[in-house]
């Protein structure tokens, strides 16, 4: 039975896909889960990846050729995340590239997915590479709203009138001068 | 506390309305019907319909109560005099009180058997009259006045009035042994306001604003600015209180009816965001999908902080299965990073990804609740990985925050949360009444 696409999204668009489930697709979900490495979605290409890796076989390495190279670090992140599942000779091949990757996230997993008998020239390509330096923050900025449940009354605009209930607030129509009694 | 509602209570009215409380749960609202009659409807662990308390009303009702199931009705009769009704057990016949109100009237209460009513005269002064076992006469207080008075009063021997004055603003006298003179507490009134009081010492006054909004200022040592509290009001508000951190406020609206806000503690989770990686969705946006959706529960979502971890190591959380009371290393050290946030308060941490890759992961070490979610989640992700740390699993209905085919499927937003869900929720201790 081929495997499609509402089969390979029925397993990962779930806030927390099982990837036991995603083993199971077998290697017919591959050319599915590369079209959604492409799909410039980064959620869903994270996942595709890592569920490439738990499928293993040829056309999994060229999935997770083509995560290891996407633009979002996410991604490299489940293609390193996932790496270690492969056959030790992609894996290895995989790794030299992931644990030299721009980004330190993608750089820590891969290292972590490094096995301890690795190939020859994995280990060699880990020693040319510098030390990580000490841990710098990328955090975002992120904004705060006051809370608010209820209706509205009729004709009432969504959002008028609800300013927070801060103390020094004016009705319309006065000024603060109109404060002093 | 929250402000709750609108919601409307239906009915056709023709005045604003007036509202007293005898006891905790107890509400009795009143209002002019199309042939200006009086109407009552009253809540008691639910809401009644309306009933016809007869009348020929001239101005919007007031009312009060001294205890435990007695009511005191006044209004503006044809004849520009103070009339009354009482209930009792049963309701009285209409008495008159003579005078000629050109407002409608006000009254507050200080104790049992004690009424003090006011009324804007042909003078534009406020008059007083009251009941002390015997009705008095009336007596001027003077002023000028542009709306009917509100009063209210907080303890024994006090009595705060107020009412809109020259310019249109709100201006305040009080009796606490003898009348002080008015203040002026500023604002643009577009209505006569109204007061009420939870505790010795706390005032709360409503009035519409100029753009038909209701404005609510507060005393509770110093009085606070003008908050606006939103609706569309087509008469002036009433207010009362039941007891501490309440208040029931009411008021018509364009469709002639009844509408009800309040004021009151609600079940509330209490929300902390610990940023290593800004999500796509932003967090208030998140935070807003959430709040419509617990709505539905009646549970408010306070987004009580906002806090920037520069944690890089654990940006790209390993969270392993994911599985209820299982976590991993990386899960521990990311939790502990709380920073005094309260035990039952949340904490959602946005990381850039999880390892393996999941929208966001809810384990959480013991007494440590909270949740991951991943910068690619979607606008329903928050509120349901929260919903699995106040206790719901999946469910397979794509119509429901708890869908286990993935929030980016949602059918019909915003999602539902059915009756079991919720209350399962209210029974978790991450939503105490706050």
């Amino acid at each position: 039975m081929p495997v499609t696409m509402e089969e390979v999204r029925a397993v990962l668009d779930p806030e927390e896909p099982d990837y036991a489930a995603a083993a199971l697709l077998g290697p017919e979900a591959l050319p599915h889960l590369r079209a959604l490495v492409e799909s410039g979605d980064p959620m869903l290409a994270s996942k595709a990846a890592y569920a490439a890796g738990v499928i293993d076989g040829d056309e999994a390495v060229e999935v997770l050729r083509e995560a290891a190279q996407s633009d979002e670090p996410a991604v490299r992140v489940a293609a390193a995340a996932t790496v270690a599942n492969l056959e030790a000779d992609a894996s290895a091949e995989l790794l030299e590239g992931l644990v030299a990757d721009d980004d330190p996230g993608v750089r820590r997993v891969a290292r972590a997915a490094v096995p301890e008998d690795a190939p020859a020239s994995l280990r060699a390509r880990l020693e040319e590479l510098p030390d990580e330096p000490p841990e710098g923050g990328d955090a975002g900025a992120a904004g705060s709203g006051p809370p608010t449940i209820g209706g509205l009354m009729p004709g009432e605009q969504p959002g008028r009138g609800t300013m927070p209930g801060e103390r020094g607030g004016l009705m319309p129509g006065e000024s603060p001068d109109d404060m002093n009694g | 506390m929250t402000w709750l509602g609108w919601e409307s209570l239906g009915s056709t009215l023709t005045s604003g309305p007036a509202a007293s409380s005898w006891a905790p749960r107890r509400l009795d609202t009143f209002g002019r019907a199309a042939d200006n009659t009086l109407l009552h409807k009253w809540f008691d662990n639910g809401w009644s319909g309306w009933e016809s308390l007869g009348g020929i009303l001239a101005s919007e009702p007031a009312a009060v109560s001294w205890d435990h199931g007695r009511i005191d009705v006044f209004a503006r009769g044809t004849d520009s005099a103070l009339w009354h009704k009482w209930y009792d057990g049963d309701w009285s016949g209409w008495e008159n009180l003579g005078g000629v109100l050109m407002s409608a009237p006000a009254v507050a209460s200080w104790a049992a058997g004690r009424l003090d009513v006011f009324a804007r005269g042909a003078d534009g002064a406020v008059w007083h009259k009251w009941y002390d076992g015997d009705w008095s006469g009336w007596e001027s207080l003077g002023g000028t006045l542009t709306s009917a008075p509100a009063a209210v009063s907080w303890s024994a021997g006090r009595i705060d009035v107020f009412a809109a004055g020259p310019s249109n603003a709100l201006v305040h006298k009080w009796y606490d042994g003898a009348w002080s003179g008015w203040e002026s507490l500023g604002g643009v009134l577009a209505s006569a306001p109204a007061a009420s009081s939870w505790a010795h010492g706390r005032l709360d006054v409503f009035a519409a604003g100029t753009d038909a909004v209701m404005w609510h200022k507060w005393y509770d040592g110093a009085w606070s600015g003008w908050e606006s509290l939103g609706g569309v009001l087509t008469t002036a508000p009433a207010a009362v209180s039941w007891g501490p951190n309440r208040i029931d406020t009411f008021a018509g609206g364009i469709d002639s009816a009844m509408w009800h806000k309040w004021w009151a503690p609600v079940p509330t989770v209490r929300l902390h965001a610990k940023v290593l990686t800004a999500p796509t969705v932003p967090i208030t946006t998140a935070v807003q999908r959430m709040r419509d959706v617990y709505a539905g529960c009646g549970l408010a979502v306070q987004h009580v902080s906002t806090e920037i971890l520069n944690l890089p190591a654990l940006n790209d959380v390993d969270v392993g299965q994911c599985l209820l009371g299982q976590t991993t290393a990386e899960q521990n050290q990311l939790f502990a990073h709380r920073n005094g946030v309260g035990p039952n308060d949340v904490v959602v941490y946005f990381v850039r990804s999880t390892v393996p890759p999941f929208n966001g992961c809810a384990s959480h070490p013991p007494g440590r609740p909270g949740a991951v979610v991943a910068q690619g989640a979607t606008q329903w992700t928050l509120g349901h990985e929260i919903g699995h740390v106040l206790g719901l699993f999946h469910v397979n209905d794509n119509n429901r925050l708890m869908t286990g085919n993935g929030t980016a499927n949602i059918t019909n937003p915003p999602p539902d949360l059915v009756a079991t869900e919720c209350t399962t929720m209210h029974n978790s201790p991450l939503t105490p009444d706050i």
